[in-house]
């Protein structure tokens, strides 16, 4: 078992639903490979340095995820299928990247600060 | 004084450029992290070579990848024409 990092591109004007789709349909193909998803990051749409099918705009996708090599390649051939899956990157990270390190912290460092307090109080 | 190359009183001394990476280990080269990836191309998006940037062999060849990384998620240009 590896860790991979991917990241994609999506068609920015997808509506919401069909994105939900996307993802859930990634996730099942992550699941079904004997992958595991550690991170899901939703970026936003961004602006991409150059056209890429006509559209200058992106919706970025930033994913960690552990699984068997054999994932990678299934995984490639989802995303390459997929006309709404713009552009991807996957990459095996270090050996010595570790799976706590990349989980999405429970925001443990995070002490509530003044602000936020006072916005509780405001509610 | 103006520096001339054959006279050997206005020798001028340049600042030996060091490799940014090799002095912060922490610094990270990552494709995500164009803001820092931007220092190391040209404003036509060409990659610079080690001699103006100071980068070691080993960091250099480690940001050509990740550049190119980023290119391709068109985070950075390929080429930027007028």
């Amino acid at each position: 078992m590896d860790l991979y990092e991917i990241m994609f591109i999506q068609n920015p004007d997808l509506g919401e639903e069909d994105q939900e789709k996307l993802l859930t349909r990634f996730k099942a193909a992550v699941s079904k490979n004997g992958g595991e998803i550690i991170k899901l990051e939703d970026q936003g749409i961004k602006t991409l340095a150059f056209k890429i099918q006509k559209r200058s705009r992106g919706r970025y996708f930033l994913i960690y995820l552990e699984g068997p090599g054999s994932m990678v390649s299934e995984l490639e051939r989802f995303m390459r299928i997929d006309e709404n899956i713009v552009r991807f990157v996957i990459i095996k990270l270090d050996s010595h990247i570790t799976k706590e390190e990349l989980m999405p912290k429970a925001a443990p460092e995070e002490q509530p600060t003044a602000e936020d307090k006072a916005e509780e109080v405001g509610e | 004084m103006q520096n001339r190359p054959g006279n050997p009183r206005t020798r001028t001394y340049y600042k030996r450029k060091t490799c940014r990476f090799c002095e912060d280990k922490n610094l990270k080269i990552d494709y995500k992290n164009t803001g820092m990836l931007r220092d190391f191309i040209t404003e036509r998006g060409k990659i610079l070579p080690r001699r103006i940037t100071g980068t070691c062999s080993r960091h250099q060849r480690k940001l050509t990848v990740e550049i190119k990384r980023a290119r391709i998620m068109a985070l950075l240009p390929f080429t930027v024409h007028d």
